[in-house]
């Protein structure tokens, strides 16, 4: 079967907003199992899995609908109370939404989606089966329990009861034809034909509210009924002030027979309105703070005289849901609200926005542009004046193109909880199946940054997490044997700091054993003795990082492969952050990760080498020197310079990209490192300044090149490269290795 | 008829059908060395005169390096590195002709360009045994034969083939590794 005979902008709204129904369902099905007394959690749920099913239906995806079917009763099923959550209906539930995602995952790709094992519908079937019998009981409970805020249940005799539906009907009706002839009122010149339609009407409806025993209801009707009496006698400032306030009643009254259907009586202070209707009516003057403004409508009516005390888009917000909540059940509130919130934001495709932010690159550069040439009116023109304004216009144009780059970068942010939500789950799943029991405490939800970094982020904070839940904390009872709570406890955090954002995961588990990690390093080959010897603590623990490194003695399913470190420091260094880990013995680990907010955009140095310029981008830039003679020298062939206290290996940009630089050393050395305390000297012959560069990516053919992460355009249109100061500095480290062995 | 054949027919019917007759290929021709060589039009984005180009580091040989196409960074490749020819200047005649291969667009340098042309599907030949002696015959699709001259039909998507540039470029790097040893 293929997706042929569904539209396609239809589907695709299908996949987005079932995979966001579905990303949130796994959050609240993890919660659940926490609060599984929780009714608005388990109603939420409900809707979410019951929206998919519908959508699913309409698009006929039969193996889909099938699923979220059989989810959806068991959903059901606690929600009215009958059964309980239990692990195994947990379990049941998160793996169905797990299937649900992948199908909708195969749909995204354009194939059918795959029904669901047998074996998890039977699962699922299982739990509707459970327990059928007090099914009744509860359920008529619960819809008794179920009273709406502002309302107060009414109770009706039986006689009544049969009664009801026809009465609230008959209500409905005439309210119908008061409202008309009302409104016909205010065009009609006051004629006696429909003041006495109207007088008819409203005394029969005085005498069928009888029927609901209700004073305050009478007392509405009545002052209908007293506006119809005296319609043909007011004058048209009464009218003014009455007419409105009927409808506004009117209205008021619709709302009441929809309640009374369902045994409710609304609060509604109507108070003021039926006494300043009555006065107003009875050709009294109302005093002028009372009178409402002309051509007022009826939410400003009802405002006015203090029915409703919201503004007005709010109220009919609020109206809506409250009357919708009735008989078609809570799922439909939650539509309406949920449309009105939805009209605050708007889905963009991401190629836009990807168009956009490429577009203010241009622009950037534009404005670089401007601004040497700027510069170059300043040193060859004479003329003051015009300095001063190619300035003046230089700046402005600075100043807009900032505040641009940074809307457009906004329109870009997510916040981290889109990954955090994922979370609860991960650990959740691994703590069952490693028997222990953790806390995942998660903060700063609300940071936002780049989307291209949140996706380059996800996979390493897995792994970190997983790391830290599958080594990090301990067994219950080793916890308990070291004096600690049973309970393991990870953190994960984020905030932002300058322009960068700061991730730290911390666990309270046993920590990085140093010697572990130093025995192991040298097992592999990683590091020499003289060189452990030689290492600071945290030096050691960092070799966690290092490729092929992994300390646990059982490789698990879920980590412990010995690249999951590795992999997390090259992924994030290729986004241009740093990661570290501090650790304590039995205190725990802290992994930290910093990370620039956005990676399209950077500031760097731009500076000379030969006949070419190059960016190095400015965090990894620590400072520049200029070595004296006598500062330099080579070991082992590795030419170095003395700085300060410290050797500092040097490349020599000229030699390393296979320039002649006629056997003379560059003078300026821009000593450049990254988070590890490495850092080398790289030797270029000229700083060019600084600059905000747009960064392009290579093409693929270039990822084997050890020097260069990217490019960037010059103000002059031509390419400039921006260095890879990481891989740099890994080059020279491996270069002094290979000496080192031969 | 070769397979090779038969899928470049395929590839540009989609799309040229409506234009021209089915028994046509439209082709852009252009010389590099002695020979001349053509491609289908449909895969060619742009033809552009020489620019500054920016050599990268550490990248395959025949990468000549990287030009800015109107915002977007695309490599260059220099036929005549790729084909193991004799080196020369670029001149006043040398172009840059941008296509689109696989989904990336970049840029490959010829000594000239000579024309647009029609030619009948029915004269392209399946590669002979006797190719030119300068390229290897697995990058030739067909041989167009004119009246006077004979075309070589280019198989771009083998001729910049990721793997196979790659594959270059890690020979010259092994290389380089012994020299250093």
């Amino acid at each position: 079967m293929s997706l042929d005979h569904i539209n396609a902008e239809i589907l695709l709204d299908f996949i987005t907003e079932s995979g966001e129904l579905i990303d949130q369902l796994d959050q609240d099905l993890v919660r659940l199992e926490s609060e599984a007394q929780n009714l608005d959690l388990l109603n939420q749920i409900f809707r979410g899995i019951h929206t998919i099913k519908g959508s699913a239906s309409f698009l006929s995806l039969d193996n889909l609908t099938k699923l979220a079917h059989v989810a959806e009763d068991a959903l059901n099923l606690l929600r009215k109370g009958q059964i309980v959550v239990t692990s195994q209906t947990m379990d049941a539930l998160l793996e169905s939404a797990d299937v649900l995602r992948s199908q909708i995952d195969e749909l995204r790709d354009g194939n059918m989606c795959s029904p669901a094992s047998d074996a998890l519908i039977e699962k699922l079937k299982k739990i509707t089966t459970q327990q059928p019998d007090q099914a009744e009981q509860t359920e008529t409970q619960n819809t008794e329990e179920q009273v709406e805020e502002g309302e107060t249940p009414l109770e009706f005799s039986a006689s009544k009861k049969d009664l009801l539906p026809f009465m609230v009907e008959d209500f409905k009706e005439s309210l119908q034809q008061i409202q008309e002839l009302v409104q016909q009122s205010a065009s009609s010149d006051h004629t006696g034909n429909i003041a006495s339609q109207l007088v008819d009407l409203t005394e029969g409806l005085v005498r069928s509210v009888d029927f609901y025993n209700i004073d305050q209801i009478t007392n509405e009707v009545r002052s209908l009924e007293n506006f119809a009496h005296k319609l043909t006698d007011l004058d048209d400032h009464c009218f003014g002030q009455s007419q409105p306030r009927c409808l506004a009643m009117i209205s008021q009254l619709f709302k009441r027979a929809e309640a009374l259907g369902r045994e409710r009586m609304l609060s509604i202070p109507t108070k003021n309105l039926i006494d300043r209707l009555n006065r107003s009516c009875n050709g009294e003057e109302l005093p002028s703070e009372q009178c409402i403004p002309t051509s007022a409508n009826i939410d400003q009516v009802l405002f006015f005289d203090g029915v409703v005390n919201q503004t007005v888009g709010t109220a009919k917000d609020s109206d809506t849901s409250s009357g919708a909540r009735g008989n078609t059940g809570a799922a439909k509130a939650e539509k309406s609200t949920g449309s009105n919130v939805a009209e605050q934001t708007i889905r963009v495709d991401v190629s836009r926005l990807e168009a956009l932010l490429n577009l203010v690159g241009e622009l950037v550069l534009q404005k670089n542009r401007v601004h040497s040439l700027t510069r170059r009116v300043k040193s060859e023109s004479a003329d003051q004046g015009l300095c001063e304004e190619a300035t003046q216009i230089a700046s402005d144009l600075d100043r807009v193109t900032t505040d641009l780059q940074i809307s457009v970068m906004k329109t870009r942010m997510q916040s981290m909880s889109k990954l955090f939500s994922r979370y609860p789950r991960v650990i959740r799943d691994l703590a069952k199946a490693t028997s222990k029991s953790i806390n995942l405490q998660m903060e700063g939800g609300d940071t936002e940054v780049d989307k291209t970094v949140l996706e380059g982020l996800a996979d390493p904070l897995v792994h970190i997490l997983r790391n830290s839940a599958d080594h990090g904390v301990e067994t219950p009872q080793d916890r308990l044997a070291k004096g600690k709570q049973a309970d393991g406890n990870i953190l994960i955090r984020a905030c932002h700091e300058g322009d960068h954002v700061l991730i730290e995961i911390k666990d309270d588990g046993k920590g990085l054993d140093a010697k572990r990690i130093g025995a192991k390093a040298m097992e592999k080959g990683l590091v020499t003795q003289e060189e452990l010897e030689a290492m600071s603590e945290q030096a050691i623990q960092r070799l966690v990082f290092a490729p092929g490194f992994s300390t646990a003695e059982q490789v698990s399913d879920l980590s412990g492969r010995g690249v999951g470190m590795d992999v997390v420091n090259s992924n994030i260094a290729k986004l241009g952050g740093f990661v570290d880990v501090f650790s304590e013995v039995d205190k725990g680990t802290t992994v930290s990760i910093k990370i620039p907010l956005t990676v399209a955009i950077m500031h760097a140095m731009i500076v000379g080498v030969a006949d070419e310029t190059y960016a190095v981008p400015l965090p990894n830039l620590l400072e520049i020197v200029r070595p004296e003679e006598t500062e330099l020298s080579t070991i082992q062939g590795q030419p170095v310079m003395r700085l300060r206290d410290r050797v500092l290996p040097l490349v020599d940009l000229n030699q390393r990209f296979g320039k002649a630089n006629n056997g003379k050393l560059a003078p300026f050395a821009l000593v450049v490192g990254t988070a590890d305390e490495n850092s080398v000297g790289l030797l270029v012959n000229e700083l060019i300044g600084q600059q905000e560069v747009v960064i392009k990516p290579l093409d693929d053919l270039f990822d084997g090149s050890n020097a260069v992460s990217g490019a960037t355009v010059r103000e002059d249109g031509g390419v400039s490269l921006i260095l890879d100061v990481a891989a740099l500095v890994k080059s020279v480290e491996i270069n002094n290795d290979s000496r080192r062995a031969a | 008829m070769s397979q090779v054949n038969n899928e470049s027919q395929a590839k540009t019917s989609d799309i040229a059908d409506n234009m021209t007759d089915e028994s046509q290929l439209q082709l852009v021709s252009f010389g590099v060395g002695s020979e001349e060589f053509a491609v289908n039009i449909l895969q060619v984005q742009e033809i552009n005169r020489m620019m500054t180009i920016t050599k990268v580091p550490e990248s395959p040989d025949c990468v000549e390096g990287v030009i800015n196409l109107r915002g977007r960074i695309i490599p260059v490749v220099d036929l005549r590195k790729r084909f193991d020819m004799e080196l020369t200047e670029h001149v006043e005649s040398s172009r840059i002709i941008v296509v689109e291969v696989d989904g990336r667009v970049l840029g490959f340098i010829v000594d000239c360009v000579h024309e647009v042309l029609r030619i009948d599907r029915n004269i392209v030949e399946a590669t002979p045994s006797i190719t030119s002696s300068s390229v290897d015959s697995s990058y030739i699709m067909g041989i167009g034969k004119l009246e006077d001259r004979l075309l070589i039909l280019l198989d771009l998507s083998r001729l910049f083939n990721l793997e196979e540039l790659r594959a270059i470029e890690s020979t010259v790097k092994h290389g380089a590794a012994r020299n250093a040893a």
